[in-house]
């Protein structure tokens, strides 16, 4: 890795910090205002430093919804600082309803006079507001491993579309808490990657902070935590410090079996073996790491937007690239998808040596191809899977030319524009603009070996020169119609079955011939919806056949009013169903989201997300759920991968008899009931607990109102196959544990009572989603 | 049948019936009256419908309509570029050279039953400095006429090419509005009808085809923009077979038609006629013609049950009954269909009547609907046809399969009967010069036809070539230009006609060509993957000039694997001074049927390879070369488009083809 990568890598996780944290051993409140020192002013019409009203005594920052910034709500100076820092906003809130955001927090913590600071990825959601009863709500930041003197100052800015002076936002208290200078801290964990294939060596950093005056002498301990109760000791080492320094110790092990999310928990012991600190981080180990692809990478929607169009057709400088790559480490993502970046596509991916810039895109845009084979190989670096996509169709002048030499091997030109090819042909004048489209594209006949031998040559092309890990099919894949017929009018497949067999049998010949040259190149396909597929039963299955990413497209289209499927309750059972099916026939499901990027409403979000999350999904588009009280859901199917995607899980008939909620019709559950078997070879029975949406249709509830929690629910759980009982139980969740907690993913044991011929859990309660695992 | 105005009957033959005498009596009688906007004289026509103003010095257009049913609001937006029947051409930029033009205005009649108010201007084809020669000194006559009896406004336009010259007229009429008066994203909707059923557009929702805004596979001749909320707008009438596009642009702010190339010969005329027909109380349309506009709503069960409701207001013409004849088929096979009975209609009148049927066994999502309107007036009975295409819980939620570009279903286009203005003599003038028009068609650029065009290039001044491109998409084949000029068309000697499907020609085109090559021009037919049996040409008057019958069916190439070319007929003159030595190859040839009287001058594996033969009148030279420029050969052949003199062949070719004088002198014929 790069000297300049590596630093920028722990700017990322400052700027990010989604998804390590530490558990400090000894958190100090480094700062903290409660206003009492301001002034009762005005600082403009929508802000203003109130008293408290009695009984209570002090002082009050009330914001009244203008829209907008807000001013400046305070500032803080000289703050030596390192690793994980908590910003924690007391408040209360009056006027607001709903799960949507509120006030999106502009928090900074700058170096010097820097004026790009580490910003803190803060929102206030409407159901954590309350008019009579303040909530602390904490927002986690890592910056960088070694202490700076850092200054702080926030602010905000309204989320609402419409102003409303009677919403009404009180901040009691701003506090910061960092590890205190009394011991030593881990503060940062850094493995090299957020994913390792079986047999690659995983390398972690640990940084580590004496900021006392006398020498440290300890150790570390690195253990590797995966589904619900199965460790690994990965590494231990001896640690030293001087007074008040600050030092990285590097650990490595081979990545090993079974294919899981992976919590890397590191623990901090002084000479006489008392823990410290300890300190979590996240990675993947798989033989595809896109099978872990469920972290939240749309979450921050303009960050994400920002990163991806530098990997996307616009241009990109160095420092940009490095922006992208930071974001995917930081994010923990498994995997990303270059979207139509090639020159002529199936014709010819990479573009001749004299062609840079090239015309990519389908034409549309110039292309560097130095900034993807950068980004491609920088991606690999960081454990990110790289996926081609591709189109399917062969366009551009290598198609053109291809075509005239071997007209035989095609079924059909799409289209093609002569005078657009006349123009392209004098590309390379000042004054050139681009058409929208190339100039020609054309299909090939995917039965004959000479078709099938040249994709297959493209696509190792692109993997060996290239290093691209997979290709994502698109609009075609080695597909053929009925009644097709060739050059010659012989008709390629005569019934929809034939047509069927012979693309299944043609895409198994390519993905043969590839894997022959590089074993480990994975597939990806459009098409994946059960309406896509109703009549090509061979082709899924090829899709499917060892670990296909499907893209279930269609669903992006089901928010339509038309769609019998923009109702929850029939959304539910598709995603969920369908995703089974996927899961069964081999595949890794990827259901698109509502709208491609996203529903209206934070409400349609949060569900999708759930229903998506449950059906076994994994996806690389916005539109994940993270917000209000909802917690870190995409970790916490990525942490505990086996209950939520996992290959063993199998999806029960919602007629199933062995499992049993007591609890109103409006929490979910019947028909999202799972078997498996645990990563100790244990059977399992799993029930998803999903607390409705108020609204069944989707796109109908503006305000993102939400139903109140359900409390006290029980669940019982019958023997398996007519023997035993089950003898362990979890609760899963992102959200809360408890009303008055903070969102974190946990599975806590559940104390299990005999009930009749069952085992009996009882879940405290359910804010959105909860999910029980009985263990046999 | 398709809307065919020219030929209606005329108006005041449609009235005697009683009731309709009673119902035009109740409607008060049509006015006209002058107003002056800025202190320049307008003319407002009225009736019991609509209210609307012509302003002379704004392009002579319709610069304010209300529809009194419709909400009587102002439908045209402030600016001097909206209103209705803005003249344009589709030569010029927008806004060209008329919106902005004062015309001379004047009422022509007040009398019976009707107002007329024509305006009128002579075009400069002058417009912001650019010249347009072909449409100087043409004359626009445009009348108005509003009945007292009927909403429709009738704009007739006539253009006459001046005396001494012709005119090429691409002739657009423009109606910028806002439907319900004021535009609004959601609701504002375009109907256009469509091989692929009515396509229906707002701003907001463009679908998975986009805006499509020149719609090229319409097949019949209106297109509507309704406010969806107030349920009120306008349909645009005219005849379908004057037709080249039904224009919107930006999915739902015009309705533009605009009409096919017209070629003008001098002092000849050409007349175009529209309606604009308020509409009010329908919210979608499926059909529109002289005598009914119907809307619809269907739903189905996706097993082939359901319901259909139609809704139906008047039109220009009063009818007393209207039958609709509804069958339901399916997308894959949408007849015969299940018929869903006959819809009955009587005095159809401006508020909309309602009628529905179910139907069973039609099949699954998506269908079809196809409709046979019968509409009696006073007059004989009018039979029309109508269909939609209706999604249902089809997939993607409109017409259009997983490969996001081909349309789900689509109908058959009716053909548009031409109206052409045709020179007194078809003829080609003499001498000749070196003119050459070129259509490159899809690996045309293989047979070398620029370098050996060079090759015959004079520095004399006279020398002319011009190329028009093929290109091909889900919606058809279309060619990028065409001298639809018979002057120009006639000032080349010969044509290079590469690979192209008879749709990117058209019908007029088609009859061009033809009259071309009777003229005396020459012709020469290169092969190709669009060429000859793909072209769809077999069995067109175009065609059968050529000395090669085409097969029938879409797929006639040979695969020779690698024949050389021999010499049939070394008695002519264009295979002089040719090196046959390195053996010119072909891998892939057309496979035609001689006429009586073709020359078979070169073959390949005993099939010919290129053919001589004379058409018409003037015996115009045409030369079919059949091989095409394609393919890959064993190794050391030479691919005949390789081959070192292929390109003075070629030349040669054209020599031969346009009578070079040359080979005239030395006797060499």
């Amino acid at each position: 890795m790069r000297t300049e990568l590596k630093r920028n890598l722990c700017l990322a996780m400052a700027v990010f910090g989604l998804t390590a944290g530490g558990a400090q051993a000894e958190t100090a409140t480094v700062w903290s205002t409660d206003f009492s020192s301001e002034k009762v002013r005005d600082l403009n019409p929508s802000a203003k430093i109130v008293a408290a009203p009695a009984p209570a005594t002090g002082k009050l920052l009330m914001l009244s919804n203008g829209g907008g910034r807000t001013p400046a709500w305070c500032a803080a100076k000289e703050l030596r600082l390192a690793g994980p820092v908590t910003v924690a906003v007391r408040l209360r809130g009056k006027g607001f309803a709903g799960v949507g955001p509120v006030l999106n927090f502009n928090g900074y913590f700058r170096v010097g006079k820097n004026y790009w600071g580490v910003e803190i990825p803060g929102t206030v959601y409407g159901t954590q507001l309350d008019e009579t009863k303040a909530m602390t709500i904490s927002f986690n930041i890592l910056l960088a491993p070694q202490p700076e003197s850092y200054s702080f100052d926030i602010s905000g800015q309204w989320a609402l579309k419409e102003t409303n002076s009677a919403q009404t936002i009180w901040i009691e208290r701003i506090e910061i808490m960092a590890n205190g200078p009394a011991a030593s801290f881990i503060s940062r964990v850094e493995p090299d990657k957020t994913s390792y294939r079986l047999g690659q060596t995983a390398k972690v950093a640990v940084a580590v902070v004496n900021p006392t005056a006398t020498p440290f002498k300890g150790s570390l301990t690195l253990t590797e935590l995966f589904d619900l109760e199965e460790k690994t000791d990965a590494a231990t080492g001896a640690v030293e410090l001087a007074p008040g320094e600050a030092k990285e110790f590097n650990f490595s092990w081979k990545a090993k079996l079974p294919e899981a999310g992976r919590e890397l928990r590191v623990t901090l012991l002084d000479a006489g073996k008392k823990v410290l600190d300890t300190y979590t981080d996240f990675y993947g180990i798989a033989k595809d790491p896109s099978y872990l692809n469920t972290m939240a990478g749309g979450v921050i929607a303009p960050v994400w937007n920002n990163r991806y169009n530098c990997s996307y057709v616009g241009p990109a400088s160095y420092a940009q690239t490095l922006g992208f790559i930071q974001f995917n480490k930081a994010m923990r993502l498994q995997r990303f998808e270059y979207f139509s970046w090639s020159y002529n596509e199936l014709a010819q991916f990479m573009p001749p040596k004299d062609e840079e810039p090239y015309l990519g895109n389908e034409g549309i845009w110039w292309q560097s191809f130095k900034k993807f084979k950068n980004q491609v190989r920088m991606l690999k670096e960081i454990g990110v899977t790289p996926i081609s996509y591709v189109n399917g169709g062969l366009w551009g002048p290598e198609a053109y030319k291809l075509y005239q030499k071997h007209p035989e091997w095609f079924l059909a030109v799409g289209s093609f524009d002569m005078e657009w090819r006349a123009k392209y042909e004098r590309r390379n004048e000042f004054e050139f603009m681009q058409n929208k489209t190339p100039f020609f594209y054309c299909y090939f006949n995917p039965v004959l070996p000479e078709a099938r031998r040249y994709v297959a040559d493209q696509l190792i092309g692109i993997a060996k020169e290239m290093g691209f890990e997979g290709a994502r099919w698109d609009v075609w894949n080695m597909s053929v119609s009925p009644g097709q017929k060739d050059m010659f009018g012989k008709e390629v497949a005569k019934t929809a079955e034939e047509a069927d067999r012979l693309t299944a049998e043609s895409l198994a010949a390519v993905k043969a011939l590839v894997a022959k040259e590089v074993p480990e190149f994975t597939w990806g396909y459009n098409y994946g919806g059960p309406e896509e597929v109703e009549k090509t039963p061979l082709i899924i299955a090829e899709k499917c056949r060892g670990g296909g990413w499907i893209l279930d497209e269609i669903t992006c289209t089901y928010q339509e009013k038309t769609s019998p499927f923009h109702y929850w309750d029939a959304y539910r059972d598709r995603i969920v169903g369908w995703g089974d099916h996927i899961r069964q026939l081999g595949g890794i499901y990827n259901p698109f989201p509502f709208r491609r990027g996203g529903a209206l409403y934070t409400i349609d979000h949060l569900y999708e997300g759930i229903f998506r999350l449950i059906g076994g999904a994994r996806s690389y588009m916005p539109g994940e759920f993270n917000a209000g009280a909802a917690g870190k859901q995409g970790l916490m199917a990525f942490r505990y991968s086996d209950v939520f995607f996992g290959w063993s899980l199998r999806l029960q008939p919602a007629t199933q008899t062995l499992v049993k909620v007591t609890a109103p019709d409006t929490l979910w559950w019947k028909s999202m009931v799972l078997l498996g078997t645990g990563a100790n070879g244990r059977p399992r029975a799993i029930v998803h607990l999903v607390n409705s949406p108020p609204v069944n249709e989707v796109e109908e509830n503006p305000q993102s109102l939400v139903r109140p929690p359900v409390k006290d629910v029980v669940v019982n759980c019958g023997p398996q196959n007519g023997k035993k009982l089950p003898v362990k139980a979890w609760v899963i969740s992102a959200e809360p544990a408890t009303p008055d907690a903070e969102p974190a993913v946990t599975a806590t044991v559940l104390p299990l009572t005999r009930h009749g011929n069952t085992a009996q859990v009882t879940v405290p309660w359910v804010l959105y989603w909860k999910t029980v695992v009985f263990e046999y | 049948m398709k809307n065919t105005l020219r030929q209606r009957v005329p108006y005041f033959l449609l009235l005697p019936l009683v009731w309709l005498v009673g119902l035009a009596a109740a409607n008060a009688a049509v006015t006209v009256k002058d107003e002056a906007i800025d202190g320049k004289p307008a003319f407002r026509l009225e009736n019991y419908r609509v209210s609307l103003l012509i302003l002379p010095a704004q392009g002579g257009a319709v610069v304010s309509y209300k529809d009194k049913l419709g909400g009587n609001v102002e439908l045209i937006p402030p600016g001097a570029h909206n209103g209705l029947c803005m003249d344009h051409f589709q030569c010029q930029p927008w806004p060209g050279e008329l919106l902005d033009t004062p015309y001379d205005g004047k009422i022509l009649k007040s009398a019976d039953g009707e107002c007329v108010v024509q305006v009128s201007c002579e075009v400069k084809g002058d417009f912001r400095g650019s010249q347009y020669p072909k449409l100087k000194g043409l004359r626009l006559e445009k009348s108005y006429t509003l009945r007292d009896g009927s909403p429709a406004l009738e704009t007739r336009v006539k253009l006459t090419a001046p005396v001494k010259n012709s005119t090429l007229v691409d002739y657009w009429l423009q109606n910028v509005f806002f439907a319900g008066g004021k535009f609004d994203f959601d609701c504002d909707t375009s109907f256009r009808p469509t091989v692929r059923g009515v396509r229906v557009k707002t701003d907001r929702k463009t679908g998975f085809t986009g805006p499509e805004d020149f719609l090229r596979d319409f097949n019949d001749g209106w297109l509507a923009l309704l406010d969806t909320k107030t349920k009120s707008g306008l349909v645009v009438l005219t005849d379908y077979n004057d037709l080249r596009f039904l224009y919107v642009c930006g999915s739902s702010r015009t309705l533009e038609p605009m009409f096919e190339m017209a070629y003008l010969p001098a002092g000849a005329s050409r007349e175009y006629t529209v309606y604009i027909v308020p509409v009010a109380g329908l919210d979608n349309i499926v059909a529109a013609t002289p005598d009914y506009i119907a809307g619809y709503r269907m739903e189905s069960d996706n097993k082939g049950a359901g319901k259909v409701e139609f809704n139906v207001v008047r039109s220009m013409r009063l009818v007393t009954n209207l039958a609709l004849n509804v069958t339901i088929g399916t997308a894959d096979k949408p007849s015969p269909g299940v018929s869903a009975g006959t819809l009955a209609f009587d005095k159809i009148g401006d508020e909309p009547q309602a009628r529905s049927a179910t139907f069973t066994g039609a099949g699954p999502d998506p269908l079809i609907l196809q409709v046979v309107a019968k509409a009696t007036g006073t007059g004989e009975a009018v039979t029309n046809r109508f269909e939609d295409y209706f999604n249902g819980a089809y997939q993607w939620g409109e017409n259009i399969q997983t490969d996001m570009a081909s349309p789900r279903y689509k109908g058959v286009r009716p053909p548009q009967q031409l109206r052409l203005n045709k020179p007194k003599e078809i003829r080609i003038p003499r001498p000749w010069e070196m003119q050459m028009w070129y259509a490159e068609g899809l690996l045309d650029d293989y047979y070398g036809v620029t370098q050996a065009l060079r090759l015959t290039m004079r520095n004399n001044g006279k020398t002319k070539w011009t190329r028009a491109f093929v290109s091909s998409s889900i919606f058809g084949t279309k060619l990028s230009s065409f001298p639809y000029d018979y002057e120009e068309l006639f000032s080349y000697d010969y044509i290079v006609l590469g690979g192209l499907r008879q749709d990117a020609l058209g019908g007029l085109v088609l009859e061009m060509l033809t009259d071309f090559v009777n003229a005396g021009g020459g012709l020469v037919v290169l092969g190709g993957p669009m060429a000859y049996a793909k072209s769809d040409l077999a069995g067109t008057k175009f065609a059968d000039l050529w000395p090669v019958k085409i097969l029938p069916g879409d797929y006639d190439l040979l695969d020779l694997q690698g024949a050389p070319i021999e010499v049939a007929d070394a008695s002519v003159p264009f295979l002089m001074d040719l090196d046959w030595k390195p053996r010119p190859t072909v891998r892939y040839l057309h496979n035609v049927e001689l006429k009586p009287g073709a020359k078979v001058v070169l073959t390949a594996g005993g099939k010919p390879f290129l053919v001589t033969g004379e058409a018409g009148p003037h015996k115009a030279r045409i030369i079919c070369i059949l091989g095409a420029a394609m393919g890959t050969l064993p190794a050391g052949q030479t691919p005949f488009w390789e081959w070192s003199d292929w390109r003075y062949l070629m030349r040669q070719v054209f020599w031969w083809t346009q009578r070079y004088y040359d080979f005239d002198r030395f006797g060499v014929r």
